[in-house]
């Protein structure tokens, strides 16, 4: 590779962190957001201090529970969550096997309505708690049909808008890391950190031609598969290899979300891109696990139609085949109507798994709400506890940035979750065991620093 | 995964008009305002063309401005007349506020 077509991917990079990072900041913001109503809502403070107790916790934490009870307690609910994931690949796998794609996606959209509709009850009564709306339940009723319908259409109809899309993705991520809070924090950590090492074992085990697939099914299951790697999910690939059906998957591209059956129209996305002119070397599929890499050709110039390809090229990620069937694409000529259904796929971009967006939500929403009701009370009216939140925001999006980075220095298929986590574990107990503690004594003193 | 507007064909984007119209049938104006804001600009520009796209994005702006004609009547009223319901406007309220 030459120098210059170095400097276009680096550039082609940089212009995808933004994009990236953008919704993911935003799923963040949020997560945080839905914490902070919460935990100022009169219900909540009064009969718990935690956002919302998870009907999935069995073992509950008093304060006179010992360490190792607290130990051995969240290992047990950790695995009662790894226990679902396990059952629910299971399902998933048995009906995806014997075709039954109508039960998945009418499983998908239960999910997703009960997502929007429960959580969004939830966190609108809060709401209404603290600013003390007077709302009837009526509108109520009303506004949670529109919101939680109209989610379902723009996740689910390939033709509707994408920003709508996008935003109820982002939205439906927040929810999810906020419900996932509810778990104790023994739990929360012990769970992301076995996330991030399973993330590296499977990272480990895989060949590298698994990684596609595994991409899809781990956002097909979305949460559920990211957990279990083994077992039940690697008999998911090979069903698919042979017989080389694809899996519906959640995924946010940067231009884009899918949640379809994949056939290799479907990739691609960086819309944006179009306008930019720029060359987009290299498409990046990043999943709630892995990073993977598809080659692409040269993006196209605005107006320039690109002509239809067939669809059966199997062009599939992280293999060569892609470059092949770009070259024979670029190399057709232009068409205008007839191209409609496969113009999509000349589009390039990253694309992040929705359990990534939930993982790293999840963690900071996870540090907001310890914070709040730890940190001393004297601080908390200087809103000190937004030190770790945003040390923790930060940490993470640099993991990101760096497992971008190392993407386009590796040019391979790369786990998204393994680097943030880690630095955001490391930041929250850096921010909270040394920087609150500092902070509050140089508050007493009255230092400036 | 969702196209670009501009690269749909004109009854591919009648076609959209016409499903987003029906699907805010059932009570979801929110559907109408999204379509509304989406499809204007090509409505705009196709509508002659394309009198289907011009005629739902019509329908679909007017149920979307009778929707919230409905709505800001129906909840101004609530806001304004639920303390002299009695029992009836505390049970409709969601949460109770305290004060007033």
């Amino acid at each position: 590779m030459t120098e210059e077509e170095k400097a276009d991917e680096l550039r082609f990079y940089v212009t995808q962190i933004y994009l990236i990072v953008k919704p993911v900041l935003g799923c963040i913001l949020l997560s945080i957001f839905w914490v902070k109503i919460s935990m100022s809502s009169l219900n909540f403070r009064r009969y718990t201090y935690r956002p919302a107790p998870s009907a999935t916790q069995v073992y509950q934490f008093t304060d006179t529970s010992t360490t190792s009870e607290k130990f051995f307690g969240s290992l047990a609910n950790a695995g009662i969550i790894v226990g679902q994931i396990i059952v629910m690949t299971i399902i998933i796998m048995v009906l995806f096997k014997y075709g039954c794609f109508k039960i998945l996606f009418g499983f998908f959209m239960v999910v997703v309505v009960l997502l929007l509709g429960f959580m969004g009850y939830l966190l609108l009564g809060g709401i209404l708690q603290v600013l003390s709306i007077p709302m009837d339940y009526i509108t109520l009723v009303f506004g949670l049909w529109n919101f939680a319908l109209v989610g379902l259409i723009s996740v689910f109809w390939s033709k509707g808008p994408m920003k709508m899309q996008q935003a109820y993705l982002t939205i439906m991520s927040s929810l999810m890391a906020y419900s996932l809070t509810g778990l104790a924090e023994w739990t929360t950590w012990l769970l992301l950190g076995l996330l991030s090492i399973w993330g590296k074992c499977w990272r480990a085990n895989a060949a590298a031609a698994d990684q596609c697939l595994h991409n899809m099914l781990v956002l097909a299951v979305d949460l559920i598969a990211v957990l279990c790697p083994f077992g039940p999910l690697k008999m998911l690939i090979d069903s698919t290899k042979t017989q080389s059906k694809n899996v519906p998957a959640l995924l946010y591209a940067v231009n884009a979300v899918w949640l379809m059956a994949f056939d290799e129209r479907d990739y691609g996305g960086a819309a944006a891109q179009e306008n930019t002119q720029q060359s987009a070397p290299s498409a990046y599929h990043t999943s709630a696990e892995h990073i993977a890499l598809e080659t692409r050709s040269e993006m196209r110039s605005t107006g320039d139609h690109p002509p239809p390809m067939p669809r059966s090229t199997s062009a599939r990620v992280a293999d060569s085949s892609t470059a092949a069937a770009n070259a024979q694409r670029s190399a057709a000529p232009g068409n205008d109507s007839a191209d409609m259904d496969q113009e999509e796929e000349e589009e390039a971009g990253l694309k992040l798994g929705l359990g990534d967006f939930v993982f790293y939500s999840v963690l900071i929403a996870r540090a907001d709400a310890d914070l709040s009701y730890r940190a001393c009370p004297l601080l908390r009216v200087a809103m000190s506890d937004w030190v770790t939140t945003v040390a923790c925001t930060i940490a993470v999006m640099m993991g990101l940035n760096a497992t971008i980075f190392l993407l386009a220095i590796k040019r391979k298929a790369l786990p998204a979750l393994p680097i943030s986590i880690a630095f955001g574990i490391l930041f929250y107990f850096v921010g909270s065991i040394m920087l609150v503690p500092c902070l509050e004594a140089l508050s007493l003193a009255q230092i400036a620093l | 995964m969702p196209k670009k507007l501009s690269r749909m064909s004109d009854a591919e984007i009648a076609d959209v008009a016409r499903k987003m119209f029906l699907g805010g049938l059932p009570f979801l104006p929110l559907c109408w305002i999204v379509a509304s804001v989406w499809l204007f600009k090509a409505a705009r520009e196709r509508g002659p063309r394309v009198p289907q796209l011009r005629r739902y994005h019509t329908y679909c702006m007017v149920g979307a401005a009778i929707w919230f004609v409905i709505s800001t009547a129906w909840f101004s009223i609530f806001v304004t007349q639920r303390l002299h319901w009695g029992a009836v406007g505390d049970k409709l309220t969601v949460v109770q506020v305290k004060g007033i």
